[in-house]
């Protein structure tokens, strides 16, 4: 038997090296990629953008503007103000996670320049309505540290224009025949892109009140209608699924239906030609425009805005438009402004700016200066002929802007800027209109540098100030 | 007494004498191998030796000496020696003492007394008894600190193991370990059936045939499980099985026939129909309509100008305008679904052998139909054992079982396509029967094969709302069968009279086969057809090598120490197709049939290596001195673990000199300490890509519709997760009097669990939203009492009571900064771990108090909801639990009686509380005559005198009338907008978990007709029950065996049965 010891010893011996490392290295997940190619993160950013964009909060912002109304359940309560921090949860992390996280990988990884100027677009689009709807918010330490420190709101707007001019160089480097089919809003056209870029650092400037600048980027800012970032325009399947259907599409006939909706919006009285609050007018009818922004689950159709492969708008030749308008008025000349909303109601004269019942009408003659003199036709109250023609530019915008964040902005902002002009839009609740939102549950839990208490809602951001 | 002192001096007298010396050698065995440490006495001396491994022994004696064969659980024999110096022994084990030989968790036989570790031996005996159809349930009552929860009395239903509180969040099942070799014991709910609604899934446990069984070993504490590391975090099962015996071919053949019967209903009103606020209605979901027999008793009014349905035996149904007939169908309905359960078991076994090869076969076949019909349960087994022996110093043992099982389960729980939520709802003027047929619409466009159910009495939509139970047991089936192997081999090497190797090997695989088929027009989101196939391959492969050692150290300090290197590989592959919106509507249980199909695959594999030692020492028979220590490593953590372990025992009793006469017959203490874990699952170190769908508010869009695409997981992974670590102290004393005929033992624990892996929440702004991370802790403090009293003796009579008790403290000490983390995912009560709370506690909507604690009470009296968030509304862990028992034998016959009881258990009864809303249970179909003018919830004054449906209630504001404002808005229904909190109940039972009565022909009868013996018995199982919970067994859960438990939502219920069975031996 002695002679076997050495034997077993040795066998005890192997077993004990097969206890070595090589043998436990099995917990490399067997089920999930790790070597994904950046180009193809870049869908998921887009669709996590869209969420931010135009999802949950962006419906809220709709009640708090007049635009639709929230009539049942926490759409409801939320309508007249009551609304918690857990609602903000999953914008926060469609915008860390979704964009940001997914964003740091593609600057990384990916030597594509077209890639990455789409990407760093959709991150400073993502972060600047971001500031707009929570004012401080995390941003210079994102990725870097676990616990961020918020930054003013200036703060990141600025990083978000920087973030912006990288964009456009990058993008200046791709010859403009690359086309990228991943991309689900533009196919991957630079140049699209690169106005899209303009428009957006316009849009920042507006906030931050630097109307020049706003003025110079929207005069590189999105030139046509084809060019408009529009939420699915370059997926041929849109609408085709529950799942890559627009989200007016989706919460309109899902479990949530009955819970909003835009009859008896003070939008949709706006609209009316019979409604005495109407902006009807010889040169205008809204008929057909109407038709089109109803959204409401009992009258779905295929050419309202809540139709499934309706397009969703994200950054358009029509805020362009606006802004160019707004910002020559404020400074180059009213001359220039007009102009520029004529340009926009000549688009809108063509039909193809959007759907609705062809068998209502729709009707947007060119404004001569005099309809804004005192007593004109855009001037009955008599104000100064300059403020006439900035309200039917920042009202039209508000139409225009429908289904985007843009009339909450605005209307946040001219209440600063020029509170004579401003909307008469209703309170739904109380005294006072909502300026922000709440900073999410999730961020307040985790994150030491959350301020506590956090801003309320009728708390003006500082921009707003 | 005075006998054997003559004895004795007439033996030393002879041994003075002084006779020729000789060596005696030979061999001691209890005819299946050697018996090591077998005891050699000179009857009447202190000369003695003991058996070495082969059972080889050498003792100096003189002829006409008697020697003393003795073995802890064997019945002794004395053997004079003679000419002969060769004297092989063959023992036979002692019934009476059985228990009195344990196996280490290793496998190994010891000495009972020797063992410093908590355990209880539960006898195969014991365990066949109770006739249970799984083995599992069979353990129900038999040890204290092991809780056996079931899940229903669905065939084939798993349970839940659980000794001494949950050690972890992430699930503490005790390791089941068979001859030496880990096997699974898993539960799995798969992708295709949801743990709080979908089926009852198995435990791999009961794949193993009872018969095969010879004894089971629970081990509680963290000292005897060390040596297992991070799978014996719940403790270890160990279980040993039967081998052959050298001598002639023994046959057993038995068979049970068993009758089972639902135990508890849920009571239903039978007075007022389908409808609202007293108003009948043929599609309401409630039953708060008209008084049934208010009605004509003529025949129903009805519009047969547009739609009707066809029912297959030609009855047409057309819509009611009025509703004329006051039939009740309740109880029709109810058996309709339900009836008489019953299980035919047969189990075979055949075993011998010679002095070189023993062998073991048996087979078994069970065949069960369950109380709900359709539900069924079959299983065979076939077992091969046998041990060789190569020659003086190699033998080998191998075992290898195949089981095979397929049963058909019933969906129940918080799933509209589940039997009692169907059931349960309907109201009592609705009859089920007509479940399926043509639907025709008002153009007579037929639409055949249509769903009939209370809410869409004549089919007229695809979507049944909820299953008609007859549906759910005629129409879908939820099918499982398993194939399953598993086996081990054991070479014994004998290198020297001091040093053994042996080498074992294990190999377990299973694979899993479910199909879920919901044809069309089903509830359950299956309108349009559901096929579902999960498949689970499951593989685990073991490896040890331990070499034993055994020394003497003097006279009086013997040592065996043991080393071991053990690997352990656990593969498992799921696959997953889910093929739903089916071309046409097809029976055939195929994913062609259907338009969308998608599939799921997921691996995991999990390694680890222990290298393990231990060392006993054994200090003259009074101290016993156990020290171990565990390297381990798995693939999953991110570094090893080494668990110490000690254990000491003190016999007392020994220092004492007791006297047999003497009161105490036996003393010892014990103290114990020892850590075991838990590795993390595995694949948690990397943060991979994944698809994803974002939604901010009902309005998810996904990648994969969009053509695919990925994103970087936002649950991050974290490389540095580790071992769960969890350490224990006990404290322990068992004691024996009166020559041991009572028995009793207590145990106190202490055990900590840290480093408890969670999923956190992280804040957006990190870049991720979840993290896992070991930050968790929660303790368990506990008692355990064991006693056995065999109060009278007589030569054909015995009476025994035996039983246990134990109590277990739960706390979660730390949560990692989370305020609570929900095991009960979908349900509106959530047994959750809450800071400083027991695991498991229930959280959910509460009624708003006053700081006194009394309710907060509206203007009408009522009690309002509290909309500050969940709070603790009960505990669903017992305070204490114990069981009680008598065996008494007279002759040939043989009683046994076990109640077993738990105490202080809460339940959320939640069936009952949606049933409120529903308008369909006994409480609130009671009619009362008011005495007082009464306000409603609504606030609405009832005059006195009037009767009305309803009860009076006084919250503390004097007497309101519940109605159906109440019961429909916070008193009853589903959600957490009611107030959940008036759903608990106090779920303390009492049951009489089994009596039996068994008669044992054996003698002399018996060989004239060749048998050795026979055995006729008449078991009850479950027959009363004793407890506040209505209309359900508590010892049931809607979350199956997971963590989460204390729940009922329409779960499946438990069952009662009478078992006869016959047992031949030759």
């Amino acid at each position: 038997m002695k002679k076997y010891i050495k034997q077993l010893v040795s066998i005890t011996l192997l077993l004990s090296l097969v206890g070595c490392e090589s043998y436990l290295d099995v917990n490399e997940d067997p089920n999930v990629a790790t070597d994904v190619p950046p180009e193809l993160l870049l869908k998921g950013m887009e669709l996590a953008n869209v969420q931010i964009q135009s999802g949950h909060l962006m419906r809220i912002s709709q009640f708090w503007t007049g635009q639709m109304r929230g009539v049942d359940n926490l759409y409801g309560r939320i309508n007249d103000y009551i609304i918690s921090p857990e609602d903000s949860n999953g914008i926060w992390a469609f915008m860390y996670h979704g964009v940001m996280t997914q964003n740091d990988i593609i600057q990384e990884t990916s030597n594509d320049n077209l890639l990455k100027g789409i990407s760093n677009i959709l991150e400073a689009h993502a972060i600047g309505s971001f500031t707009s709807m929570f004012g401080d918010v995390p941003y210079s330490e994102v990725g870097v540290a676990e616990n961020p420190i918020f930054d003013g709101q200036q703060a990141v707007l600025q990083a978000a224009q920087s973030v912006l001019n990288t964009a456009i160089s990058q993008l200046n480097m791709v010859p403009e025949s690359r086309r990228f089919q991943d991309d689900i809003f533009l196919g991957g056209n630079p140049k699209a892109w690169i106005q899209v870029a303009h428009s957006l650092k316009a849009r920042y400037f507006l906030m931050t009140r630097q109307y020049d600048q706003a003025y110079q980027s929207a005069l590189l800012g999105v030139q046509s209608a084809e060019n408009s970032l529009r939420y699915a325009a370059a997926y041929s399947d849109y609408g085709s699924t529950d799942e890559n259907s627009s989200l007016y599409n989706l919460i309109l006939r899902g479990s949530r239906a009955g819970d909003l909706t835009s009859n008896g919006s003070f939008l949709q009285d706006l609209l009316d030609k019979d409604n005495p609050n109407s902006r009807n007018n010889p040169k205008t009818d809204e008929s057909r425009r109407r038709d089109y922004l109803i959204l409401d689950n009992a009258a779905i159709n295929d050419n309202r805005l809540s139709a499934a492969h309706a397009t969703m708008p994200l950054v358009t030749y029509e805020e362009n438009l606006m802004i160019l308008a707004e910002t020559a008025y404020r400074t180059v000349s009213f001359e220039e402004a007009l102009g520029h909303l004529n340009t926009l109601r000549q688009y809108l004269n063509t039909g193809n700016a959007f759907k609705g019942d062809p068998g209502l009408t729709f009707q947007y003659d060119a404004y001569v200066a005099a309809d804004f003199d005192a007593g004109g036709m855009m001037n009955s109250d008599n104000i100064e002929a300059g403020k006439a023609l900035l309200r039917e530019i920042m009202e039209e915008k508000y139409v225009t802007g429908f289904g985007t964040l843009t009339p909450f902005d605005d209307f946040r902002r001219i209440r600063t800027t020029d509170p004579d002009i401003a909307m008469p839009l209703p309170i739904n609740a109380g005294n006072a209109y909502p300026e922000r939102f709440l900073i999410a549950q999730d961020e307040i839990d985790g994150n030491p540098n959350a301020p506590s208490p956090i801003p309320d809602l009728f708390q003006k951001t500082s921009l707003n100030q | 007494m005075k006998k054997q002192l003559i004895f004795l001096i007439a033996t030393l007298f002879l041994v003075g004498l002084g006779q020729a010396q000789v060596t005696v050698t030979g061999n001691v065995g209890d005819g299946a191998g050697p018996l090591p440490g077998a005891s050699i006495i000179i009857k009447g001396t202190d000369q003695g030796t003991t058996s070495d491994f082969d059972g080889n022994y050498s003792i100096d004696a003189a002829t006409g000496d008697i020697l003393l064969f003795s073995y802890v659980g064997y019945k002794s024999q004395e053997i004079a020696v003679g000419t002969n110096t060769t004297i092989n022994v063959v023992l036979q084990e002692d019934a009476q003492a059985l228990d009195e030989v344990v196996v280490s968790v290793l496998g190994f036989k010891e000495k009972r007394d020797n063992v410093a570790s908590t355990y209880s031996v539960i006898g195969a005996e014991s365990a066949l008894r109770s006739k249970e159809p799984t083995l599992v349930n069979s353990l129900a009552g038999k040890a204290a600190g092991l809780s056996i929860t079931g899940t229903s009395a669905d065939p084939g239903a798993g349970s839940t193991i659980q000794i001494r509180g949950v050690s972890s969040i992430n699930g503490s099942a005790p390791l089941i370990v068979v001859d030496g070799i880990p096997i699974n014991n898993s539960n799995l709910e798969g992708l295709g059936s949801d743990s709080d609604g979908g089926v009852s899934q198995q435990s791999r446990l009961n794949d193993i045939n009872p018969d095969d069984i010879e004894s089971i070993q629970v081990f509680k504490g963290a000292s005897a499980g060390a040596i297992y590391g991070s799978r014996a975090l719940g403790g270890v099962i160990v279980i040993t099985t039967k081998r052959g015996k050298e001598g002639k071919m023994a046959v057993s053949l038995s068979s049970s026939v068993s009758i089972d019967k639902i135990n508890r209903r849920h009571p239903l009103q039978k007075s007022f129909g389908q409808g609202s606020n007293g108003n009948y209605s043929p599609t309401s979901a409630n039953s708060w309509g008209d008084r049934i027999s208010d009605r004509s008793g003529a025949a129903d009014v009805l519009d047969t100008s547009g739609q009707y349905f066809e029912a297959q035996d030609g009855t047409l149904y057309y819509p009611i305008t009025q509703k004329n007939s006051n039939a009740i169908y309740s109880d029709r309905n109810f058996d309709r679904v339900f009836n008489d359960g019953i299980a035919q078991d047969i189990k075979l076994n055949v075993s011998g052998g010679s002095e070189r090869a023993t062998f073991y076969f048996s087979v078994s076949h069970l065949n069960q139909e369950g109380i709900i019909k359709a539900s069924d349960y079959y299983k065979n087994t076939f077992t091969i054992g046998n041990t060789y022996k190569f020659n003086d110093w190699l033998s080998s043992s191998a075992k290898v079982s195949y089981t095979n099982s397929k049963s058909n389960r019933i969906q129940q729980g918080s799933n509209t396509a589940g039997i009692y939520l169907g059931l349960l709802r309907t109201p009592p003027d609705f009859d089920i029967s007509d479940y399926i047929g043509t639907y025709y619409d008002s153009n007579g466009n037929p639409v055949p094969l249509r769903h009939r159910s209370y809410r869409r009495y004549l089919g007229n939509t695809q979507n049944p709302t909820y299953n008609n139970p007859l549906w759910t047991v005629n129409e879908v089936t939820s099918e499982t069968a398993v194939d399953r192997v598993f086996g081990s081999v054991d070479f014994n090497i004998k290198a020297t009279p001091w040093l053994a190797f042996i080498l074992r090997g294990g190999l377990d695989t299973y694979n899993d086969d479910r199909v879920y088929f919901f044809p069309m027009f089903s509830a359950d989101g299956a309108n349009n057809g559901r096929y579902q196939n999960e498949i689970f391959n499951n593989t685990e492969i073991s490896a040890d090598l331990i070499s034993m050692l055994n020394f003497s150290l003097g006279d009086k300090i013997t040592n065996k120490t043991t080393f071991g290197a053990a690997i352990n590989d656990r593969d498992r592959k799921q696959l997953y197709v889910e093929a739903i919106d089916f071309l046409y509507n097809s029976r055939l249980q195929n994913p062609s049939i259907a338009a969308n199909k998608d599939v799921i695959e997921r691996k995991t594999k999990i390694r680890n290596v222990r290298f393990y030692g231990q060392t006993s020492f054994d200090y003259d028979d009074l101290l016993n001195l156990n020290l171990g220590l565990t390297h381990e490593d798995a693939s999953s953590s991110s570094e090893a673990l080494v668990y110490p372990s000690a254990e000491l025992g003190f016999k007392w009793s020994n220092l004492l000199n007791l006297e047999p006469s003497s009161a105490l017959s036996f003393a010892k203490l014990r103290l114990a300490y020892g850590e075991v874990g838990l590795a993390p699952d595995a694949h948690g170190w990397e943060t991979g890509y994944e698809t994803a769908t974002y939604s901010s508010y009902s309005d998810g869009i996904s990648l994969t519709a969009f053509g695919g695409g990925f994103r970087l997981n936002d649950d991050q992974g974290n490389p540095l997760l580790k071992f769960e670590r969890k350490k224990e102290y006990e404290l322990g004393m068992d004691l024996r009097f009166f020559r041991n005929r009572i028995r009793l033992s207590g145990t106190y624990y202490y055990n900590e669990t840290n480093d408890m892996i969670l999923n956190l929440d992280l804040n957006p702004s990190s870049g991720f939203d979840t993290f896992s991370g070991n930050v968790a802790s929660l303790e368990n403090r506990g008692y355990e009492v064991e006693f056995d009293y065999n109060f009278l003796k007589k030569e054909h009579l015995s009476l025994s009571i035996y039983g246990n008790v134990f109590g277990n403290k739960n706390e979660v000490t730390d949560l990692g900064g989370v305020a609570s983390v929900d095991l009960t995912p979908g349900s509106s009560i959530k047994s959750s771990a809450v800071l400083g709370e027991p695991l498991g506690v229930l959280l959910g909507s509460a009624a708003l108090k006053n700081p006194d604690g009394s309710l907060n009470l509206d203007e009408n009296g009522f009690p309002q909801l509290d909309t500050s968030g969940d709070k603790v509304l009960g505990d669903p862990n017992p305070d204490w639990r114990g069981a009680a028992g008598l065996r008494a034998n007279w002759k040939g016959l043989s009683l046994n009686v076990l109640f077993e009881t738990s105490q202080g258990n809460d339940i959320g009864e939640r069936t009952k509380y949606v049933l409120y809303g529903f308008g369909t249970h006994a409480d609130v179909g009671n009619d009362v005559t008011l005495s007082q003018n009464l306000l409603n919830a609504d606030g609405d004054l009832i005059t006195a005198g009037s009767t009305v449906r309803g009860n009076v209630m006084d919250f503390g504001g004097g007497p309101v009338l519940l109605d159906q404002s109440w019961y429909t808005s916070l008193g009853g229904g589903f959600g957490g907008s009611v107030i959940n909190e008036f759903a608990i109940g106090d779920a303390s039972w009492t049951r009489l978990r089994e009596l039996s009565l068994a008669y044992s022909l054996e003698g002399d009868l018996m060989k004239r007709i060749g048998l050795e013996s026979v055995q006729f018995s008449l078991t009850g199982r479950n027959i009363a029950l004793w407890t506040k919970v209505k209309g359900i067994d508590p010892d049931v859960n809607q979350f199956g065996a997971g963590v989460g438990k204390g729940l009922d939502y329409f779960t499946n219920p438990s069952s009662k049965s009478v078992v006869i069975g016959i047992n031949i031996n030759y």
